[in-house]
């Protein structure tokens, strides 16, 4: 098992009101797999990604990823977990503005800090991801489907064991959006990583071994394999 | 705590990290050139204290290597009366050279061209000075001034003023002298000097003939030494003090002339200290919003950082690589162009250094400015910074989130260390630790008081602003609190410079107002002095046929102080020597020639503080009750019932203090610090001041022409030349105080540009959008306008209004003047700091309105 979630609960305080953003999640996901969470917007998609990637803290239960429980990580362990563990593709790119494509993708890398050529690694990539010509343009150069690519790339360079995406198509064309897709599903499979992806669209999410329905911060359906 | 160490000590080892550099390095493109000018508020301050430091270094060893010039002999032995016999005798067996010097004030009479003026008379004999050289114009008037004949070297201010030339005559008493030179420069005094009374010299042989010196002028003698060989004089000096056993005396040797040059000069250079730590500090500011708004546009890039797997220290290090790199940027060329500036600082400081400074740039002072540089940009970073700490990677899933540090409990702690700083800087630049602390307390206070009034007057504006005002008025006030606004900053930068210069304008516009009060209405303003018994009667109709008021006939008799409560002033000084602290009675008080006159009663410059004034007493009825004034009594520490011995040229009379008087010594007119009844000096030697008042200038010039004519020995003073005379001193001291002010002021219009280059984003957006929504060119000028204009007036205001705070303060408690409000200079500072606001914020922004809109929708991350 690559992902454990065990009771998962967000609550948010706003003012005297107890806002509960998502309630009694449970579910594993297993290494390898692929994983869609569905639900309309705001049912608390985003929120339960956010806390499987250790990005913020459950009000109770706990997650494991890859036997390790996130609660006894500190911030910084967390973020080397991340680093060398997970990677992440975001709806709206985030990219770094002031980096090039490839300095983009070289930064997980970087980060690991293990001298390995990183840059040969990351032109590979952004070779596979067809941005050949492009490696040094900055994003704001680069149309929404190429900066996508340059996400990708960015989230496959440490070869990480998990992947977060958060609907990856959702601010690109139908057109782009199903290349992206072929993309995403087609690295996935050769770096055999477990995929988490959120999204509303259906089609998509149908694509995916798995779908796990959230509706009001509820898991209302997680159709196992 | 334990987490805060922990990520402090990580932020240390990642400074030698490679990663974190590179980041750094890469993360700075595309805002390097922008960063240049941020930077540019950083490097002047460090300039302005660069170019200070190093220049009062280089005034250091000027003293200290021009030490003898600065006397201009060895040993300087100066009194108020003729050297005893004794002491002469002493004085001729110093092996080595002398000279004698007599000083007194005379009116000059330049018969060419019919003027008169006051002058200061030099009458010497021998070859002073010894060290260093009298600068004359031709410089054969000083090798030939002692050729017999009656030679005058005359201050070139004066022949200027009076268009008298080389050659022509001057007339000093009885005496026609021949202008041989005209005096430029004597080594180790200022031109502050001339402005109250010009200098003229003469040969000493010539003075008996003037008639000059009578009974109660008068008169300074001095006797310069230059040593056959050096040596230590202290023990000569202990000597000589000890056989002259007369006070009024003083020896000025090499050591004392350095050391009480040094103490006024730090007083100056102290003041100009807190000047260019305000400017310090305005760059500090300045480059903190900088890097604030810098940061938070880097927040999504932090977010981004945070998820993919970078430490908090590690992003920390990375804006702080940034800081640390602008920071040794701007102390560097900082640095450099305060060496640059440094080269001028001689030509500011010209009329109030008796010496000639040379250039050399302190090692020192480069290093403190680097250091500096780097500090200041790090201590007002870490506000911004904070923001580094509270991204959290889940603002990538979220865009909306925001960080916020008004709710970040470290930010005290941040702003306690910023305090300490100022304080520390304080503490640094200052000689004594004391002045460090109340100026960064001062410092500290005047910011915080800017800020509270900016806050009031924006809450002012908002109220009385009413809603029904025209578009463009709404949306240019509204731009005061767009998104990333620097208002507070400009408004503190701008407030800042205006209330610094105001400040010394107001105080400086004070005093002079309070002098030439008393020039007003019926006080007088001629005083006749230095007049002799026998003359009186002849000046009072003198005056009478030329239709001039007698406003105040004023004996004066001269006194020395024997005892003071029982205790011979001997005693009292030698007792001072031994002990050396702060608390004693200062020798100029015991030492002082005291002129003192009788009268029955007080007159308007004077109140009674305390007991009484007795009018009038009989010569045999013992102690004499007097009135003594109130800081002179201070420094004597006595009160009412002591006993004070005066030695009335030769007569002991003891005295009994019966009140206490304050005196308002903005009244020019003769003040005096000790006045006896009448009924006792009536027949001791005396000199008579007669104060009359005339209407007109010509008047004036009359009267000395009519006195000079008929009472050669007399002296006139006129108000309206002691005003000038001030004024200009004034001016001098401003224009230094000025300079290194002025660099506020432009630190504070370069935030002002920067700022506007920071918000470049949301104002090219907002014009966009107001031109699609169909504004005029002339509408979106006019929004811009009015958001400068509020601009200015705010900072303007803010300054102004602390700046009459603290003018009202300086004036109750330093100057003891009175204080009103200068409706006119208020004014022109509104004026000048909003309209300046104005152009150079419309100058900066006009690129703006240029922008076509397509630009704007690529340019998203300008
Ligand atoms: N910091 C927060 N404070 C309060 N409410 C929040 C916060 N973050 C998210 N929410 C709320 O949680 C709910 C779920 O949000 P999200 O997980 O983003 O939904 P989705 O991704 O499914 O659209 C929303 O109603 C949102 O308003
Ligand atoms: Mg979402």
């Amino acid at each position: 098992m690559d992902i454990k979630v065990n009771n998962l609960t967000k609550e948010y305080i706003i003012g005297d009101r107890v806002l509960t953003v998502l309630k009694n999640a449970d579910f594993q996901i297993q290494s390898g797999t692929t994983c869609a969470i569905i639900g309309p917007s705001g049912s608390g998609k985003s929120t339960l990604l956010g806390l499987c990637a250790g990005l913020d803290q459950p009000t109770c239960g706990d997650v494991e990823l890859i036997g390790n429980n996130l609660s006894q990580f500190s911030e910084d362990e967390l973020a080397k977990f991340r680093n060398k563990n997970v990677g992440f593709v975001f709806q709206t790119f985030q990219l770094i503005p002031t980096l090039t494509a490839i300095e983009n993708v070289m930064v997980p890398a970087e980060l690991l800090n293990d001298n390995r050529s990183v840059e040969v690694d990351a032109e590979q990539l952004l070779n596979d991801v067809g941005l050949k010509e492009r490696l040094h343009h900055y994003p704001l150069q680069l149309s929404g489907g190429e900066q996508q690519r340059v996400g990708l790339a960015r989230a496959f360079i440490n070869k990480p064991k998990i992947l977060f995406a958060d609907e990856p198509t959702g601010n690109l064309d139908n057109e782009t959006g199903v290349q992206i897709e072929d993309l995403l599903f087609e690295l996935n499979r050769t770096y055999e990583t477990t995929l988490v992806l959120v999204t509303h669209n259906h089609e998509l999410a149908a694509r995916t071994d798995r779908i796990i329905k959230l509706k009001g911060g509820e898991i209302i359906e997680s159709d196992l394999p | 705590m334990t987490k805060s160490l922990h990520t402090f000590l990580n932020v240390i080892k990642n400074l030698f990290n490679s990663w974190t550099w590179k980041m750094a390095w890469r993360d700075s493109r595309s805002q390097r050139k922008k960063l240049v000018l941020f930077l540019s508020s950083n490097i002047l301050g460090v300039a302005a204290l660069v170019s200070l430091q190093s220049f009062s270094k280089n005034v250091t060893s000027a003293i200290n290597n021009q030490a003898k010039k600065l006397l201009g002999a060895d040993l300087v032995v100066r009194s108020r009366s003729p050297f005893s016999q004794d002491l002469n005798d002493r004085l001729d067996h110093i092996p080595g050279d002398s000279s004698r010097e007599l000083r007194f004030s005379t009116m000059a009479y330049f018969s060419n061209q019919n003027e008169t003026r006051l002058v200061q008379i030099r009458a010497q004999e021998g070859a002073f000075p010894y060290y260093g050289k009298i600068e004359t114009i031709p410089g054969t008037a000083v090798t030939s001034f002692h050729n017999g004949l009656p030679n005058a070297i005359v201050e070139e201010a004066l022949l200027l003023q009076f268009d008298a030339r080389v050659g022509d005559i001057i007339r000093l008493g009885d005496v026609n002298f021949r202008i041989s030179g005209r005096l430029q420069k004597i080594p180790g005094e200022t031109l502050m000097i001339s402005e109250l009374a010009p200098r003229v010299l003469i040969p000493m042989e010539f003075v008996a003939k003037t008639n000059l010196i009578k009974i109660g002028s008068r008169v300074f003698y001095r006797r310069s030494f230059r040593y056959q060989h050096e040596f230590e004089d202290t023990k000569l000096v202990n000597e000589l003090e000890a056989i002259s056993d007369q006070s009024g005396i003083r020896f000025d040797t090499i050591e004392t002339r350095k050391k009480s040059l040094g103490k006024r000069l730090e007083n100056l250079f102290h003041f100009l200290n807190i000047v260019v730590l305000t400017a310090l500090l305005l760059g500090g500011i300045g480059i903190g919003s900088a890097m604030h708004v810098y940061i938070k546009r880097k927040i999504p890039t932090l977010a981004i950082l945070r998820c993919i797997g970078a430490t908090l220290s590690e992003t920390y290090t990375m804006f702080l690589l940034q800081a640390l790199v602008l920071g040794l940027t701007g102390g560097i060329v900082g640095s450099f162009l305060g060496i640059f500036i440094q080269q001028f600082l001689p030509y500011v400081f010209r009329d109030l250094l008796p010496i000639d400074i040379e250039v050399t740039i302190s090692g020192v002072a480069i290093l403190n400015g680097v250091i500096l540089g780097v500090f200041i940009t790090l201590i007002f970073s870490l506000i911004p910074l904070l923001y580094v700490r509270l991204v959290s990677p889940l603002f990538t899933l979220r865009a909306e989130l925001e960080p916020d540090i008004k709710r970040d409990p470290l930010r005290f702690a941040v702003y306690f260390i910023i305090a300490f700083s100022v304080v520390l800087f304080s503490l640094l630049t200052a000689h004594k630790w004391q002045y460090g602390l109340s100026i960064g307390a001062a410092l500290i206070i005047a910011f915080l008081m800017l800020i509270a009034l900016a806050n009031l007057l924006m809450i002012v504006i908002r109220i009385v602003f009413p809603k029904s005002i025209p578009y463009i008025f709404q949306q240019g006030l509204k731009n005061l609190y767009r998104p990333h606004n620097q208002t507070l900053t400009l408004i503190l930068s701008l407030g800042i410079g205006t209330f610094m210069i105001m400040t010394l304008y107001l105080s400086q516009i004070q005093i002079l107002n309070q002098v030439k009060r008393s020039d007003e209405g019926n006080n007088p303003n001629i005083v006749l002095f230095d007049i002799q018994i026998d003359q009186l009667d002849s000046v009072k109709s003198m005056l009478e046929t030329m239709n001039l008021p007698i406003l105040q006939v004023v004996p004066m008799v001269t006194m020395r102080l024997g005892s003071v409560k029982g205790k011979p002033v001997e005693d009292i000084r030698l007792e001072n020597r031994s002990k050396n602290d702060d608390n004693t009675v200062p020798d100029w008080v015991l030492n002082r020639e005291y002129r003192s006159t009788y009268r029955d009663h007080l007159i308007n410059s004077e109140t009674l503080l305390d007991g009484k004034l007795i009018k009038a007493v009989s010569s045999d009825d013992g102690t004499i009750p007097i009135t003594i004034e109130k800081d002179i009594a201070e420094d004597l520490d006595v009160t009412i019932g002591d006993e004070l011995v005066f030695d009335v040229q030769g007569i002991p009379i003891k005295t009994n203090i019966s009140g206490i008087r304050k005196i308002d010594w903005y009244k020019i007119q003769p003040n005096f610090f000790v006045v006896f009844p009448e009924g006792i000096l009536e027949d001791a030697p005396q000199m008579i001041v007669v104060v009359t008042r005339v209407t007109s200038a010509a008047l004036s010039a009359q009267l000395q022409r009519e006195t000079v004519k008929r009472f050669a020995n007399l002296s006139v003073i006129d108000m309206a030349l002691v005003v000038n005379s001030i004024a200009s001193i004034m001016d001098k001291v401003a224009y230094a105080v000025e300079f290194m002010a002025v660099f506020s002021i432009i630190i504070g219009f370069i935030v002002l540009i920067s700022s506007i280059n920071l918000s470049r984003y949301q104002r090219i957006r907002e014009c966009v959008l107001l031109k699609i929504l169909g504004a005029s060119k002339r509408q979106i000028i006019g929004i811009m306008s009015i958001e400068y204009f509020l601009l200015g007036a705010l900072a303007a205001n803010a300054g102004i209004i602390l700046s009459l705070i603290g003018s009202f303060l300086l004036a109750k408690f330093v100057f003891e003047t009175n204080f009103s409000v200068n409706i006119q200079s208020v004014m022109i500072a509104n004026v000048v700091v909003v309209g300046s606001t104005m152009i150079i914020g419309l100058m900066s922004s006009i690129s703006t309105y240029k922008q076509p809109p397509l630009a704007v929708l690529r340019n998203e991350a300008d």
